[in-house]
């Protein structure tokens, strides 16, 4: 048996749209055990009070980055078959500012929304509405966006392409990075 | 409306690993990871091209998701609405369900939803921009080691703290 | 606090080992079941006549690509040209579920570029007996001997009717000594003229 079991043909596409609620399912119930749908606490990473954003999404990020890599490694998937997003190295820099500045405003982003949402707040339900409301603008004004958005387009390329580098060296660097943040943030948050 | 004492959160790092091993099988089943702007892109389109279809297939973004089975067939779409199922019922087990305003003490409910619109509406901008947002450029393109990814979420760090300073007051 | 400790552990030991293991790529590392695909040879599901691809084409199989793995310099319809040095890259684009067929001008590199593919994973994957050769000679230039019976020439016309579906031109005539035309390229289809002189020069 190999992965990704869609792309082999486990599956069909009436079956996906089933497999993406489950998914969502687990997803939702993941963010708001991790607290993540309480919008103070999301905007406590950047007030420097509250680092379990960090800790959540980097925990999240290494646990599916080595588990991709060594079953990957192992054959038991094909990791060329899993779509990469793409860059975009301009509209992403940009786009991730606004972003983060919106993030720390609203204390919630897209997907936690929803979750805060589903929770009974209703600035979560508002924010998902101004969510809409920019997404909307931004279709519309399409034209106006295009100096940006379409710049710098460089495909599907992982850092270990960019850089030249293997796989494993990034994979290992990252593992590095994340758990000495981990740590410098243990004893920081000790500190108090 | 909560039923029984909040239960506390989980270990963030614990939290961290499942919500990795959720993003991990979406890799291993479907090819592909989690989202959430893309939902909100697909039923934008939805939206305009059931009221104004001229201007849906006008638009460099909706048209997009106007092809194959249409704007509401469409997998993120799906998986959001498992993500507001699931974060109820998370929610509402763990005695965390209640109808209010979360913002910060001071701030009075009006103005807070007031800046939850506004600053929804920048995270929409920068999410269409930069293809995605947290769950799909820097949780899911974070772990496939994307460099436009890895590059949105510093960015977007870079952005709320460069906000912090400015906006703090919000949440006192 | 035991949990985490836990987990760092793990996330460390498999983080440092990763430079050491090599690419998580497929391709890098193709593993081959070396029973299923003696098995597959032997029992000749491993290539396709160039009537059956030829059948398959014009019926229009679902996911059938073609691939040509060799020079490119005659390319069946429909096929790509992907050079068998870059076909671990390019196979990715292609699908696990469809039907790949692989060709060389003779055969031998359709041959090797099917074992590759079935250690890429792909199972419904096939080499074209005869390569170019035997399409042009078998589904583009068909031959019929003239000394053929009714029976073989009844047998012989969904074949010629094939044939002229791909713009091809059955012929008259006897096979080529040895066989197919195989390591040699037809010269132009013969005229109706020179059919019928030939016809003449023979007898009936």
């Amino acid at each position: 048996m190999t992965f990704p079991l869609f792309e082999y043909g486990a599956f069909g596409d009436t079956t996906a749209l089933a497999v993406a609620v489950v998914i969502g399912v687990a997803f939702g119930w993941a963010l708001e055990r991790a607290g993540l749908g309480f919008a103070p606490k999301l905007a406590g990473q950047f007030l420097l009070t509250d680092f379990t954003v960090f800790k959540v999404l980097f925990t999240a990020v290494v646990t599916a980055m080595l588990g991709v890599f060594w079953l990957g490694r192992l054959g038991v998937l094909d990791l060329a078959r899993v779509y990469v997003p793409e860059t975009f190295i301009v509209p992403q820099l940009v786009g991730g500012v606004i972003f983060g500045i919106g993030f720390f405003v609203v204390g919630l982003c897209p997907g936690t929304a929803c979750v805060a949402a589903a929770s009974g707040r209703l600035d979560g339900l508002v924010a998902v509405a101004g969510m809409f409301a920019g997404v909307l603008l931004a279709g519309l004004l399409f034209d106006g966006l295009a100096g940006v958005y379409a710049r710098t387009p460089w495909g599907s390329v992982t850092l270990a392409q960019w850089l030249d580098v293997p796989y494993g060296v990034v994979v290992a660097a990252v593992v590095v990075i994340a758990l000495v943040g981990f740590a410098g943030l243990e004893r920081w948050e000790r500190r108090v | 409306m909560a039923r029984r004492p909040p239960a506390s959160y989980a270990n963030p790092y614990v939290a961290g690993v499942a919500l990795g091993l959720v993003l991990l099988s979406a890799f291993l089943v479907m090819g592909r990871g989690l989202g959430a702007s893309g939902a909100f892109a697909t039923s934008a389109a939805g939206v305009v091209s059931t009221i104004a279809p001229e201007q849906a297939a006008a638009s460099g973004l909706f048209a997009k998701y106007l092809d194959d089975d249409g704007p509401w067939v469409d997998w993120l779409l799906f998986e959001l609405t498992g993500v507001v199922i699931g974060g109820f019922l998370s929610a509402w087990f763990a005695g965390r369900w209640v109808w209010r305003v979360q913002g910060g003490r001071s701030l009075p409910a009006a103005r807070r939803l007031s800046w939850a619109a506004g600053g929804g509406a920048l995270m929409g901008l920068g999410a269409v921009l930069a293809r995605g947002c947290t769950s799909g450029q820097a949780l899911t393109g974070g772990a496939l080691l994307s460099v436009g990814s890895w590059v949105f979420m510093i960015a977007a760090f870079a952005g709320g703290y460069l906000a912090m300073p400015v906006l703090r007051r919000l949440w006192r | 606090m035991k949990w985490p400790q836990v987990l760092a552990a793990v996330a460390l030991t498999g983080g440092l080992l990763a430079p050491f293991a090599g690419s998580p790529y497929r391709a890098a590392h193709a593993a081959l079941d070396v029973s299923a695909v003696a098995e597959a040879v032997a029992a000749e599901r491993d290539h396709v006549t160039a009537i059956e691809l030829a059948e398959w084409i014009r019926s229009r199989t679902p996911g059938l690509r073609i691939l040509d793995v060799g020079e490119g310099e005659y390319l069946l319809p429909g096929a790509e040209h992907v050079p068998i040095a870059s076909l671990p890259a390019v196979a990715h684009t292609l699908r696990p579920i469809d039907r790949i067929v692989v060709y060389s001008s003779g055969g031998a590199h359709g041959a090797q570029a099917w074992v590759l593919m079935r250690a890429l994973g792909f199972t419904d994957v096939y080499s074209l007996q005869g390569g170019v050769d035997a399409w042009l000679s078998e589904v583009m230039s068909p031959s019929i001997s003239p000394t053929a019976t009714r029976d073989e020439r009844q047998a012989f016309e969904p074949v010629a009717e094939l044939s002229r579906y791909f713009g091809g031109q059955p012929v008259v005539a006897d096979p080529a000594p040895g066989g197919t035309a195989a390591g040699r390229l037809p010269g132009p289809p013969p005229t109706t003229a020179s059919r019928i002189a030939a016809i003449r020069r023979r007898g009936c």
